[in-house]
């Protein structure tokens, strides 16, 4: 079967025709007569929205910093000697490509930026926040003076100190005898051990549990973790 | 490629999928000490209305210092600022006079940034109404060492007023609501839009400052924390209001300085943007796409002008041309104006559903667009030719009307 010509033009024109009222005729009324007179009103008040928290705990630990000064090492020279893949942001924050395990008692005086997972081992000093792709594991007694954020689980072992916040995109674990100076928020569960401290709040959407008599020891050392 | 790109972004927009950590909403509480720089010039209707904006933000004095850069204006802006600057210990007044003054928003922005002494520098333009709690909601963000520069969410305040300005709203929906928002949960290429930012100062300290050259200062910015290493974020519930233009004129002189600057950027950041090592590849991808966005209408235009000429130079036989035409026209329906499913998107997330009646005018924006992009490349191409600076600062004037 074949189609006049003339009865397909007129067909697709009619279809056109109805296609421009059908979307021209709301534009012409709205622009007439205009009934939605822009955006949301300007809020007066701050809005606030707040996860789960709970308050401080009682509890203070004393770390004597000065203990893994001694032994710093250029971190930059030290991964170019080491052949890791290592380029800068800026002027004070470097980015480490690949999983990265710092070794025990070293300093850093720059941001750290991991893409992948990072292991600290114990007594290192960070002067500024450390950042990771992927879970964290953090020996005993580190110092990181800045922030820590992980967009996997974190895991702290004994009396670490952390001068900002933690943020986790997973769960947060705290050892013993751990310093937080503001907030911990993670979208996952947080575990408390004995005798931590944390300074404001903690944030999450999962459970917060408090661990007196703990079901699963921690390591005694990052040697022990894989 | 941009059609594929602006489905997924609507999509990615419209799904609740979780993106990058959001430090604000997650209620981390990182303060740091903010600098607030209002470049001015001639701005007395607006100028106080912010100003007493910013006096009733909640985040603390002690860590907030806004230095307002009277552009040797001609007005009263400079005095109605040194009025506020007497009441209110943090805010400043830097006045520059006629010789230096007067060259364009980069160069006021760094004088300004001289006197800055806050961690984060944060940007507003003299016209705007920002929300209260904005500086926190912007600040959060600077929790995490990688991020050099937070864009916030612009919307219009006058959108009732004109047929350009319920445009200017209709672009503001679909290029933050869903086109910045979809690139940040995706990790692409977020862009700084020049006001309601917040920067690093240490990444401008890092770059100089800004550009004095470059039209768009905020497109050049951009791909300069890229380049550097710095990523930038977006952050959709700190939300401020501008005013809008409302003629075609202001339309006109603003985007095409828009598109020349842009334009700009391209010759600057092709190659340094492409080769830098701190960039994955989808980032280079958009990247890429982003810089070559105001050729598009260019390219469009030609592609319709050939088309035309084909069609009536050639001996055409009607009825297998109204076939050919049926793929071509929807083509055109889904193709060339996949952004405008972006503003049916941002319209659907804002629950605005009256506001898409009035779709269909971006047609004409779109048309208007093409001589725009296709001027500001001609002129470019003159200047170039010629050696002749063509690139003149073409400021946008604010009546200080508001609608409500």
């Amino acid at each position: 079967m074949t189609l006049d010509p003339l009865l397909l033009m007129t067909l697709l024109l009619t279809a056109a025709l109805g296609f421009a009222v059908m979307v021209l005729s709301p534009l012409i009324i709205e622009l007439r007569k205009p009934k939605d007179k822009g955006p949301r009103r300007i809020p007066k008040t701050p809005s606030e929205r707040r996860l789960r928290s709970i308050g401080k705990k009682p509890a203070r630990i004393n770390l004597n910093e000065t203990e893994c000064s001694g032994r710093s090492r250029n971190l930059q020279d030290a991964l170019n000697e080491a052949g890791v893949k290592v380029t800068r942001i800026g002027r004070d924050t470097l980015r480490i490509f690949g999983d990265f395990a710092f070794l025990p008692r070293f300093e850093v005086s720059d941001n750290v930026v991991v893409d992948g997972a990072l292991k600290i081992g114990d007594s290192c000093v960070f002067h500024r926040s450390v950042k990771a792709k992927g879970n964290v594991f953090i020996g005993n007694r580190v110092v990181i003076k800045g922030n820590l954020l992980s967009e996997g689980d974190v895991t702290m072992l004994d009396e670490v100190v952390i001068g900002g916040s933690v943020h986790s995109e997973g769960s947060v674990t705290i050892g013993e005898n751990v310093f937080v100076a503001s907030s911990v928020v993670a979208v996952g569960n947080v575990e408390l051990y004995e005798n931590s401290e944390v300074k404001n709040n903690i944030l999450t959407r999962g459970a917060i549990k408090v661990l007196r008599h703990p079901k699963v020891e921690l390591p005694s050392s990052i040697d022990e973790i894989g | 490629m941009y059609l594929a790109r602006h489905y997924i972004f609507s999509l990615t927009a419209l799904s609740n999928g979780r993106g990058q950590p959001n430090y604000t909403l997650h209620g981390l509480n990182h303060r740091p000490t903010v600098t607030i720089l209002i470049p001015a010039r001639n701005e007395e209707a607006v100028v106080g209305r912010l100003l007493h904006r910013i006096t009733q933000f909640t985040y603390p004095k002690d860590k907030l210092e806004v230095i307002l850069i009277d552009d040797a204006s001609t007005d009263s802006t400079g005095e109605i600022a040194d009025e506020f600057a007497k009441s209110y210990s943090f805010i400043k007044v830097v006045h520059r006079s006629p010789d230096i003054g007067g060259k364009g928003k980069s160069s006021a922005l760094n004088d300004g940034v001289r006197h800055a002494n806050g961690e984060m520098v944060l940007l507003f333009d003299a016209d705007y109404i920002p929300q209260v709690d904005i500086v926190e909601k912007l600040a959060g963000y600077f929790v995490d060492p990688e991020v050099g520069v937070v864009q916030g969410r612009i919307a219009v305040l006058n959108e009732p007023r004109t047929l350009v300005s319920r445009l200017v709203a209709l672009e503001r929906i679909g290029g933050y609501g869903v086109d910045q928002l979809a690139r940040d949960r995706l990790g692409l290429i977020t862009q700084c839009g020049g006001t309601v930012c917040g920067i690093r100062r240490s990444l401008l300290e890092h770059l100089g400052g800004w550009d004095e050259k470059m039209l768009t200062e905020d497109t050049d910015l951009t791909f300069q924390a890229y380049e550097a290493g710095y990523k930038i974020r977006y952050a959709n519930e700190a939300e401020c209001y501008e005013e809008a233009v409302e003629s075609w004129r202001s339309y006109w002189r603003q985007r095409h300085r828009w598109a020349k600057g842009h334009m700009q950027c391209f010759s600057k950041h092709l190659v340094p943007f492409t080769r830098s090592g701190n960039l994955g590849f989808w980032e280079r991808v958009d990247g890429l796409l982003v810089l070559g966005m105001y050729f598009v209408p260019i390219l469009v235009g030609l592609s319709w002008v050939f088309g035309a000429v084909i069609f009536f130079m050639s001996p055409v036989d009607w009825f297998s041309a109204i076939w050919t035409m049926i793929p071509l026209f929807a083509y055109s329906s889904a193709g060339n104006f996949a952004s405008f499913f972006e503003v049916g998107a941002g319209i659907y997330l804002d629950r605005r559903v009256r506001t898409s009646w009035i779709i269909p005018v971006l047609l004409l924006a779109f048309a208007v667009n093409m001589l725009i992009c296709s001027k500001a490349l001609f002129d470019l191409v003159i200047s170039k030719i010629t050696r002749r600076k063509a690139h003149e600062w073409a400021k946008t004037v604010h009546t200080g009307g508001v609608c409500r």
